[in-house]
């Protein structure tokens, strides 16, 4: 149907120069469209990368979650049957399935006032963990020692301090220099624990960009003397304070009149598996086996961070179809514009059709004369849009500085300017096919 | 001489019923390669009807045209596009120029639907340009030419594609009478080069140079007869354009 000729792309280029300034506001909702597109193709691309490097941050995806659930209705009043999470279950797991790289079983006992001298005691999340803990979930020591086997062994009273928790409670040591804080004893809830270890901050992955790139410091506050902090995703890491599991129970459950055996129950049981490949069949036997020691009573989910992943993909997809939607819009009304335009063009056009058709053109050629030109304002209007879309994704950027940084690939360029050139060829059909069925002698006579 | 161009029982039908306009009434006419004919009638009688059916752009209500012993059919859509171009050369009164174009570009546009290249269509609208005198006003845009000069580009892209019949309507309608004289000169020469024409003209004078004169009243011909021909004698000193 098409002869496409060098001479046509010429002549369709110098149609839209001719009428610079209409031809570029019947660009404008193709600008748009386009932009907005490539735009919302690099938030998401962006927000999915952000979410992967932190998953890889939390330990990957390699990593199975038991929780705490309600069991479904019919199961309620008897739940008291099931023992709940526990460290039995710990066990059960671990000596059962194989693949198990390692058991990292969780107590959160909420957040407390932490006493150091006489200081105002300032409020921190603790938590009763095994060793595993810390590598498993990409935890690294900065001071002293992590907590090891013997500590949980002997129930003893050690902690060690997210970075965030040993400022709040020593005070940042850029004003204190030269405190060492392993080997001081604190309070929780009254109960003595020494110091034996501080962590190295945990940051996501935008904040230690920032922080290395020097925009930001450690505490995350500008460098360039801007108001403000920027936000730490990872900081609930750091505000903790991690006991071992044995004596959270210990001291912290069992401290009831009528206690008369430790309360072994956890938070959360966090399965690290050696082979991502494994997860659906240890997920499943963990089930199983869960099942089993909860005596039938559905009172535990279990959760690999693909469905985490999954969840929260599927959410940045929910948003990303309004941002198409909206895209959409604006590529249609461009659209409808552009063939307004050039119904126009045709109208006003209508003696050179007929003097082309006199010397020869065939409809064909008049059909791609005018499909070549509203094809090609599209396609100046999507390299502008793609032009567009930097400076807005740069806005959305500095709008949104905490958030995940937007990713333009050049798959989206390309879905893109796709876009746009087939926008231009659907508006231009109908003008093209009516310009060729023009009676040459009609258009002739037309002045 | 050999019949180029054959209607049979032509005729043109505007309108229906109340609004009706025979425009042409049912017409043999037969055009011979080499002739120079003028038709000639008053206005409304249907000269430039009879040019259009003559140049495949309109089709007749009735009766059948054949080209070189072949009848042509009314339904050939690109075929006739592509007659118009490889055939037939049209000029018009109101020249018919794209102004957006040069005059290069304009004698080389029929070559582009004929489907030469780019260097082929150059050297022959060049050589078409100078053909009508007009090889130094190229890159001009018709806005900046003459009447004259553009009436020339206009027959120059008439020719360019070496079409077998030359149909002008009213060539120098829109020109002053010295300016129409060396445009006639110019068809005459075209003549004399063997170039078959068909004229369309209300001005007995311009009708003098054809060799044949049809006489158009009412959409009938009135008058078939060949004639001397020729430049009048008093047009000695070449007009200048
Ligand atoms: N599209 C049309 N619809 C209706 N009638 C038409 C149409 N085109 C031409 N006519 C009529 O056909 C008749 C012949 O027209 P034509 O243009 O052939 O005359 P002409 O001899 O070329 O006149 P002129 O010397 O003024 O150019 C006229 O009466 C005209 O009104
Ligand atoms: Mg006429």
């Amino acid at each position: 149907m098409l002869t496409l000729t060098w001479e046509l792309f010429l002549d369709g280029l110098r149609e839209i120069w001719a009428h610079k300034f209409r031809s570029l506001l019947t660009m404008t909702g193709i600008i748009l469209a386009v932009a907005s597109v490539v735009s919302v193709m690099a938030l998401i691309e962006g927000s999915k990368a952000a979410m992967r490097e932190g998953m890889v941050e939390l330990g990957g995806v390699e990593r199975i979650g038991v929780h705490n659930d309600d069991p479904p209705e019919e199961q309620s009043s008897i739940r008291d049957r099931s023992p709940g999470l526990t460290m039995a279950d710990v066990h059960i797991i671990e000596n059962n399935i194989e693949g198990i790289a390692a058991m990292d079983p969780e107590l959160h006992i909420g957040s407390h006032r932490i006493h150091y001298g006489g200081q105002r005691p300032p409020r921190q999340q603790v938590i009763g963990v095994s060793p595993p803990h810390f590598p498993v979930t990409n935890l690294l020591l900065a001071e002293g020692r992590l907590l090891n086997n013997l500590d949980l062994h002997l129930e003893s009273r050690v902690v060690v301090l997210g970075s965030a928790a040993r400022d709040n409670v020593f005070g940042i040591p850029e004003d204190e220099p030269g405190l060492n804080v392993v080997g001081e004893w604190i309070l929780i809830r009254n109960q003595p624990f020494k110091v034996v270890g501080v962590l190295e901050q945990s940051e996501h992955p935008n904040f230690r960009q920032a922080r290395e790139k020097g925009e930001i410091d450690r505490l995350g506050r500008y460098t360039d003397g801007r108001r403000g902090t920027m936000r730490n995703h990872f900081q609930w890491r750091n505000n903790r304070i991690y006991l071992p599991i044995t004596t959270t129970a210990s001291i912290f459950r069992s401290e009831f009149q009528d206690a008369d055996e430790v309360d072994r129950s956890l938070t959360f049981l966090g399965v690290q598996v050696e082979d991502p490949a494994d997860l659906e069949r240890i997920s499943e036997q963990m089930e199983t086996l869960l099942f089993i020691s909860h005596r039938g009573i559905r009172d535990f989910r279990v959760d690999t961070r693909l469905d985490w992943a999954e969840r929260i993909e599927r959410n940045i997809r929910n948003l990303a179809i309004q941002g198409f939607m909206i895209a959409g819009i604006s590529l249609v009304v461009g659209g409808i514009g552009i063939t307004n335009i050039m119904m126009a063009s045709i109208s006003e056009r209508i003696r050179e059709i007929g003097i082309r058709k006199s010397i020869g053109a065939t409809g064909r050629a008049i059909f791609s004369m005018i499909l070549v030109e509203s094809t090609l304002i599209c396609l100046i209007g999507g390299l502008l849009g793609l032009a567009g879309a930097f400076g807005l994704i740069d806005l959305i950027a500095n709008l949104t500085e905490e958030e995940a940084d937007p990713i333009v690939t050049t798959w989206s360029l390309m879905v893109g300017l796709g876009f746009a050139v087939s926008v231009g060829i659907m508006a231009g059909l109908y003008p093209a096919v009516k310009a060729s069925r023009l009676d040459p002698i009609t258009a002739l006579r037309y002045e | 001489m050999t019949a180029f161009l054959q209607l049979e029982k032509i005729s043109k039908v505007y309108g229906k019923g109340m609004t009706e306009v025979i425009a042409l009434q049912p017409t043999d006419i037969t055009i011979d390669k080499g002739q120079m004919v003028a038709i000639i009638g008053p206005s409304g009688s249907g000269k430039s009807t009879l040019m259009h059916i003559l140049g495949f752009l309109d089709t007749p209500t009735t009766g059948t045209i054949k080209l070189e012993g072949q009848p042509i059919s009314r339904r050939l859509g690109n075929s006739l596009a592509r007659i118009r171009n490889r055939e037939i050369g049209f000029v018009f009164q109101s020249f018919n120029l794209l102004p957006k174009l040069t005059i290069l570009q304009n004698v080389m546009l029929p070559l582009l639907y004929a489907g030469y290249r780019s260097r082929a269509r150059k050297k022959m609208a060049m050589e078409a340009l100078e053909r009508v005198g007009l090889g130094n006003r190229v890159t001009h845009r018709p806005s900046e030419l003459s009447g004259g000069q553009c009436q020339r580009a206009a027959i120059a892209r008439a020719l360019v594609t070496n079409p077998r019949i030359l149909l002008a309507d009213e060539p120098t309608g829109n020109l002053d009478s010295q300016t129409g004289r060396s445009i006639l000169e110019l068809f005459w020469d075209l003549h004399q080069q063997g170039q078959t024409i068909v004229l369309v003209t209300h001005d007995d004078l311009v009708a003098q140079i054809a060799t044949r004169r049809i006489a158009l009243k009412d959409g009938a011909v009135a008058v078939d007869t060949p004639q001397t021909g020729g430049l009048p004698a008093e047009w000695t000193n070449p007009a200048t354009t």
